[in-house]
C-alpha cells in the first residue's frame, strides 16, 4: 500500500534531510519511527501524506488517511467546546467535553484529537507523538485502539519518543536514513 | 412605513445576505483569512470600476437600472488578483501579510487612477464603498436572493464539515483527514459569490462588517458556537432593517454605515447580556 525505494526527502527550500529511504507499509501493519529531535521525522510524515516538502520514489496507494499532528497550544477563534470536536469516546468524560477548547489543557486537547482521528474510518493512520501529555491509563487505551485497528486491516505509522506497546510492531530509526 | 413596504424585497435580500455573510465570515476569519477578505473586497471594487470603463468603452452605454455586466469583469479581475497572491506566497508563507498589504495599497492607488482617467466611474467608487441596495434592479435582487438561499442551505448541510475544516486549517494549516479538495473549493466559491454580490449591492463596508464583526465581538468572553450563530441569524437582519429605518429619518446618512454602527452597538450589548447570564 505504500512503498519507498531508495527515496530522498528534501524540504521545500531544497535542503536534503534523508537519503536511501527503503520502507514498505502493507495492510494491517503497525510501524514505529524513532530518531533524535529535529532530524526530520515530522517533515517525513508531511511529505508522505503530500502535505508539503518532497519525497522521491514514493508509491502511495492508500485511498485515505487520518493524521494526528503534533499539537501546539494554539487557540481557535470560533467559540467551540471539546464536544464539537468529539462527542463520544473512551478518553474523555462527558464533563470534560463541555470544556471550551481555548481553556482545555494540553492533555484534554490531545485526547480530543486522538478520539477524533481514531474514530475516523480510514485505511492509514499516522500519529505524530500521540503519547505526549497523556497518563498511563490513556496510553494503554490508545495502544488497545491501535491494535484493534490493525486487526481490521488498517495500517498505522507512529512517530514517538516512547516505543508503543503494540504487537508485531515494525521499527525504523530515522537516523539511519541521514 | 410605505417606504419600508416599497423596499421590502431589497430589505429582505439585504437581511438574508447579512446572515450568510456572518455565518461564512466567522469561518473565513477562523481560517486566518481576514486580510485575504479585505484584499478580495478591494479587488472586487477595483474590478467593478475597471468593468464600468471597459463596458462603456466597448458598448458606449451604461444603464444603472438593468443587469450590470461589470460584475463579470470584476469576477475575473478578483480571480486574477487572488491567483497572483497565491502564486507569490505558495512557497513563501511568511510573506503573506507583506504581499497582501502591498497588493491592497496598489489596488487603492489603482482605483484612484481609474477614477481620474474616467470620471464616469466616480459614483461607482462611492457606491462600492457604501453600497446602494435601493437602486439594485429586480433581476439583480433575485440573483442575489437565490445565491444567498443556496449558500444558507449548503451551510446548514455542511456546517459540521466546515467547522472541522476551519479548525484544522486554523490550528495545523492543513486537514487532519484526506478530505476532498472540492469541499474547500466550494466553500471558497460561495464566499467569493457572496462577497461579489454584497459589494455590488451593499458596498465594501457592509460586506466586511457583516463578515467580521460578529466573531470580533464574541472574542471577549466565554460563549458557545450556538450563541454566536444565533446572534448572527437574529441580530444581522434586525440591524439591516434598523439601518433602513434610521436612513428614512437621517436621509443624508449612508444606510450601510448606519447598519454597521448599529450592529456593533447591539452586538456588544447582546454579548454582555449573554455574559452576565452565564
Amino acid at each position: 500500500m505504500l512503498k519507498i525505494n531508495d527515496g530522498q526527502l528534501s524540504t521545500d527550500s531544497g535542503k536534503v534531510l534523508f537519503n536511501n529511504i527503503n520502507i514498505e507499509i502493507s495492510r494491517g501493519s503497525a510501524h514505529y519511527l524513532s530518531g533524535p529531535n529535529g532530524i526530520g521525522k515530522t517533515t517525513f510524515i508531511k511529505a508522505l501524506l503530500n502535505l508539503g516538502h518532497r519525497l522521491s520514489n514514493k508509491e502511495y496507494l492508500f485511498k485515505n488517511y487520518a493524521y494526528l499532528p503534533q499539537i501546539e497550544n494554539k487557540d481557535f477563534l470560533l467559540p467551540i467546546r471539546i464536544k464539537d470536536i468529539t462527542d463520544s469516546g473512551p478518553l474523555l468524560s462527558q464533563e470534560e467535553r463541555k470544556t471550551p477548547w481555548n481553556v482545555a489543557s494540553g492533555g484534554q486537547r490531545k485526547k480530543a484529537l486522538l478520539e477524533r482521528v481514531l474514530k475516523a474510518d480510514r485505511d492509514f493512520y499516522v500519529l505524530d507523538e500521540p503519547y505526549n501529555h497523556l497518563d498511563t491509563f490513556s496510553i494503554k487505551l490508545i495502544n488497545q485502539a491501535l491494535s484493534d485497528l490493525t486487526v481490521k486491516d488498517k495500517s498505522i505509522l507512529i512517530v514517538s519518543h516512547t516505543k508503543p506497546n503494540i504487537e508485531s510492531l515494525i521499527s525504523w530509526d530515522a537516523s539511519q536514513w541521514s | 412605513m410605505e417606504l419600508i413596504q416599497f423596499y421590502a424585497l431589497n430589505i429582505f435580500v439585504g437581511a438574508l445576505l447579512s446572515i450568510a455573510l456572518g455565518l461564512f465570515g466567522a469561518h473565513v476569519v477562523a481560517r486566518g483569512k481576514t486580510l485575504e477578505v479585505v484584499l478580495i473586497g478591494q479587488s472586487i471594487q477595483v474590478g467593478i470600476l475597471v468593468g464600468v470603463v471597459v463596458i462603456n468603452y466597448l458598448f458606449q452605454t451604461h444603464d444603472d437600472h438593468s443587469f450590470h455586466p461589470e460584475i463579470i469583469v470584476s469576477l475575473f479581475f478578483t480571480f486574477a488578483i487572488y491567483s497572483l497572491y497565491e502564486k507569490l506566497t505558495t512557497r513563501k508563507k511568511h510573506t503573506k501579510t507583506l504581499v497582501l498589504v502591498a497588493l491592497y495599497a496598489t489596488l487603492i492607488a489603482g482605483s484612484y487612477i481609474v477614477v481620474a482617467a474616467s470620471p464616469l466611474v466616480e459614483s461607482h467608487m462611492v457606491k462600492s464603498y457604501l453600497g446602494d441596495i435601493v437602486t439594485a434592479s429586480g433581476p439583480e435582487l433575485i440573483s442575489v436572493l437565490l445565491l444567498t438561499i443556496f449558500s444558507l442551505l449548503y451551510f446548514w448541510k455542511r456546517k459540521k464539515k466546515f467547522l472541522m475544516q476551519s479548525f484544522d486549517q486554523s490550528l495545523f494549516g492543513h486537514s487532519l483527514d484526506s478530505a476532498k479538495p472540492s469541499d474547500n473549493i466550494i466553500f471558497n466559491l460561495i464566499v467569493l459569490g457572496l462577497m461579489l454580490s454584497s459589494v455590488h449591492v451593499l458596498g465594501i463596508i457592509f460586506t466586511l462588517s457583516m463578515m467580521i464583526l460578529p466573531i470580533f465581538v464574541f472574542q471577549f468572553g466565554t460563549f458557545t458556537l450556538r450563541q454566536l450563530n444565533l446572534v448572527v441569524v437574529i441580530l444581522s437582519p434586525i440591524c439591516v432593517l434598523l439601518g433602513f429605518v434610521l436612513n428614512i429619518r437621517l436621509e443624508s446618512f449612508p444606510t450601510s454605515a448606519l447598519i454597521t454602527i448599529s450592529y456593533l452597538y447591539l452586538a456588544i450589548i447582546v454579548s454582555q447580556i449573554i455574559k452576565k447570564r452565564g
